[in-house]
């Protein structure tokens, strides 16, 4: 169920009717039943890999709470470690593995091959099974103490506003809030339906109209020459921060209302100076989750050099990978990978007589630009299509150029516009909207007006129905 | 059961209850009601309905076309009539088909007063009568004629339609759940969107109306037709070597193969039910064939035995207790390629023709002749 159809509405309508005549405990049981129903609308028996996933890490939270002989905690670890990338590799990466194995044994000259199978992704479960390891990670590691009550990690594995795309909340975060009685403050309200509306403006009015432009020229990249394909590429870049940013908006939003704070994802990634910077502005909650259980797991930067660099292509193949089964989805996480190796070592490393001092805003277009060129390995279908398209972006070639250019004329640069706009006005609201809340400032008739507008103004040029890009993880 | 066990279904005090209930009244409900005001009062005002009506950009997707004619159905709906209404009701041969005009001149010759509609949509098939019902079974209605393509009667869904012609009740009374492509869900919640917002009905209208108010771009819509009137005169004989064959995946193709199957499908479900409802608001129903030319056959008829299909349409009619007007009545009509300006819809010349003969029978009806039709 998208945070974008008229059925989740609907569905919101029963959760708010509850949400007000519940309280503590069978409030928790009343979220954690609402969040198992609203997951089942996709395809009901992947209820079950959630359950299995929320069971299998309660129950390794609580023997990690008894057990202190090291080696039966490190197995219990390995239990949760198993069961969750287990079911990650079943259902996400099993067709992935079985075609690269196969392209492999007829490289080989093997005459047979596995069948692939087809399985449907289970919507979120990347979200999901990284989040419940966050917790068994933690405990494990004595930076959370275990949950007592089954209930409220189910609730907290289960949460909707969360549950298909994240934020990927730490246990220690939210476990402390569920016990707090407090939705639909008058506060908390209001700033949460402040945020869930930037989020639905940044989501079906900038998201899903620029989509319209990438999908035509993504779809024929032969029909195009290479500046459309730059424009589209940059329309890309708007659409899926303005889609991923605006989907946690509005889970942090829901959250909000209904008392719980979840973390911020984006904070204005495309002014970042370098890359590593992009990556403590973009999908946070991912970048510090690999940096946290992977990265240092690996030993981090407190390693030798050969051994660091190492440690950082791992985790950025594996954070390609986690964004889908696909060679470019690796590339693309190699990519950010390589230029993130290059500033450490550089900053590291290099001299200081030797560093430039570049100003800061040279440093933003430089970022940015590495920043779209990667895009087209995320957006492509395959390795072989991004080569195709940043050829025709980087060579040029006089008689195609410029095909079908005019495309991108008119109405496209007012959508970038609008970008540049909703991007400055969310700086000041979206993820520092305890601070700075418009709606709180405007007095109840105005701030009633104000919202019934937007709701219009967001129905009315929401573009053509797109499903959130980060939905496929 | 233990006391804390208990205490879980325990419900909120009072005084917290009210306050939940006033923030999310003020803070939610109340920002809703004034958005549905804004969109279901202020847009759906008469002013902005009349101009959006009358003033379309120069050229606009079909999505908005099809808006355009609910929006002017809607309109139409609402005029009263004192002496009655005859409604020509069908797809956009009826659109393109009759010129009411004409009809109302063949009435008043009559001497009756009637006044006659069209409310001919793109792509309108027989499963959607009934979800029309709001817009067609108003007390001034007197007579409703609903004239069907071969491809009417199929299984399947307007896509396009759905979104702009529905009826979240109808459609359920209709249990056609397994025809809907994707989530049910989601697709119902869709419809019922459209249903309740004026503003989701009528997205795409709205924004090429103010799009081409600010561009300067609009212009003056003197008549409903989707063709011009001094378009040349379409060849006596079509030479089909240069028709292009419609394949087995659009829309009017696959309608017509449900046909073929010869199953009961939606089409004759909504027909009948449609029916049902006319004959509760008094309302007489007229079931007659939409000219079509010879060479549909080769377009997107083919494997079609039509004489059958319209025995079992005019079996569900009669059965029913409507009038159904055999294709007998267009014969002749529908053997002239030069009536037809493509595979469904008449020339402009042609329609003053077919107007004329519908008319006539439609003053036979009205007049109450002993023989019916």
């Amino acid at each position: 169920m998208a945070f974008n159809s008229p059925l989740f509405f609907i569905y919101l309508v029963f959760f708010f009717a509850g949400t007000i005549l519940f309280r503590k405990r069978a409030l928790i049981m009343f979220y954690t039943l609402m969040s198992y129903l609203f997951y089942s609308a996709a395809y009901p028996p992947y209820v079950l890999l959630l359950f299995a996933s929320t069971t299998v890490d309660y129950t390794v939270g609580r023997r990690l709470a008894v057990v202190t002989d090291p080696r039966w905690r490190k197995i219990y670890l390995l239990v949760s470690l198993s069961v969750n990338l287990g079911l990650l590799a079943s259902f996400k990466y099993i067709g992935f593995f079985a075609e690269i194995t196969n392209r492999f044994l007829a490289l080989s000259g093997f005459d047979w091959a596995f069948a692939i199978p087809a399985i449907t992704l289970p919507i979120g479960i990347s979200f999901y099974t990284f989040q419940t390891l966050s917790y068994t990670i933690d405990v494990y590691r004595g930076k959370c103490p275990p949950c007592k009550s089954y209930l409220d990690f189910a609730c907290y594995v289960a949460f909707f506003p969360q549950l298909i795309a994240g934020p990927i909340v730490r246990a220690s975060e939210f476990l402390p809030q569920i016990n707090t009685d407090r939705p639909f403050t008058t506060k908390n309200t209001i700033k949460g339906i402040e945020l869930v509306v930037i989020g639905y403006f940044k989501k079906l009015v900038v998201a899903d109209n620029c989509a319209y432009f990438v999908n035509i020229v993504y779809a024929s990249p032969s029909g195009h020459g290479g500046a459309a394909l730059w424009m589209a590429t940059l329309f890309f870049g708007v659409q899926i921060y303005a889609d991923f940013s605006g989907y946690s908006d509005v889970a942090r939003g829901l959250g909000k209302i209904l008392g719980f704070d979840l973390p911020v994802n984006f904070k204005w990634p495309y002014l970042s100076q370098s890359m590593k910077e992009f990556w403590r502005r973009w999908h946070m909650t991912l970048s510090f989750w690999l940096r946290d259980y992977l990265y240092i797991s690996l030993g981090g930067n407190r390693v030798g050099r050969a051994r660091y660099s190492i440690n950082i292509v791992i985790t950025w193949f594996l954070g390609g990978l986690w964004h889908g089964a696909a060679l470019h989805f690796i590339a693309w996480g190699l990519y950010h990978g390589m230029f993130v190796t290059c500033e450490n070592l550089i900053s590291k490393y290099l001299p200081s007589r030797f560093k430039i001092k570049t100003p800061s805003v040279i440093k933003i277009v430089v970022t940015y630009l590495i920043v779209q060129v990667g895009w087209v390995l995320f957006r492509s279908d395959s390795l072989s299509q991004s080569y195709y398209i940043l050829k025709k972006m980087f060579f040029y070639d006089p008689q195609s150029y410029f095909t079908k250019i005019e495309r991108f004329a008119g109405e496209p640069i007012y959508l970038f516009a609008l970008l540049i706009v909703t991007h400055i006005f969310t700086y000041y609201m979206s993820y520092d909207v305890d601070k700075r809340s418009l709606l709180l400032k405007m007095p109840y008739p105005l701030r009633v007006v104000a919202l019934g507008v937007a709701f219009t103004i967001i129905i009315l040029f929401a573009g053509k129905e797109q499903q959130f890009i980060y939905f496929a993880f | 059961m233990s006391d804390s066990a208990l205490s879980i279904f325990q419900t909120i005090s009072q005084k917290k209850l009210y306050f939940r209930i006033k923030t999310l009244l003020l803070e939610v409900i109340v920002p809703c009601m004034v958005f549905l005001f804004i969109s279901n009062i202020v847009f759906a005002s008469d002013y902005l309905t009349e101009k959006m009506i009358s003033h379309r950009k120069q050229k606009v997707d079909s999505n908005t076309i099809v808006q355009w004619q609910m929006m002017r159905i809607e309109k139409m709906a609402t005029e009263k009539s004192q002496y009655g209404k005859v409604i020509f009701v069908g797809s956009s041969s009826v659109v393109n088909g009759i010129d009411v005009n004409i009809v109302d001149a063949v009435l008043r010759s009559s001497g009756l007063n009637e006044m006659s509609y069209n409310y001919g949509a793109t792509g309108l098939s027989a499963y959607e009568l009934p979800l029309l019902k709001r817009y067609l079974l108003r007390p001034d209605v007197r007579l409703i004629v609903f004239l069907y393509n071969t491809f009417s009667f199929g299984d399947h869904f307007h896509e396009q339609a759905y979104l702009t012609r529905w009826d979240t009740f109808e459609f359920i009374k209709l249990g056609f759940y397994n025809h809907l492509d994707g989530n049910l869900l989601t697709q119902v919640s869709n419809g019922m969107g459209s249903e309740l917002l004026h503003i989701v009905r009528y997205k795409a209208l709205i924004r090429q109306y103010f799009r081409g108010a600010i561009d300067g771009d609009l212009k003056l819509i003197t008549s409903y037709y989707d063709y011009p009137a001094d378009e040349p005169l379409p060849p006596e004989n079509r030479d089909i070597k240069l028709l292009r064959k419609r394949p087995d995946r659009e829309f009017v193709r696959l309608m017509v193969k449900d046909s073929i199957a010869g199953k009961d499908t939606i089409g004759h479900a909504g027909m009948l039910r449609f029916i049902q409802l006319a004959k509760q608001k008094n309302i007489r129903v007229i079931v007659a064939p939409a000219p079509e030319p010879k060479y549909a056959d080769y377009v997107f008829r083919e494997g079609l035995n039509i004489d059958r299909y319209d025995n079992k349409i005019k079996e569900l009619v009669l059965s029913a207790g409507a009038e159904y007007l055999p294709r007998s009545y267009i014969r002749e009509f529908e053997s002239k390629d030069v009536h037809f300006r493509d595979i469904i819809h008449l020339h402009s010349t042609a329609r003053k023709i077919y107007s004329k003969i519908i008319a006539k029978r439609v003053v036979k009806y009205l007049a109450g002749s002993n023989n019916g039709v």
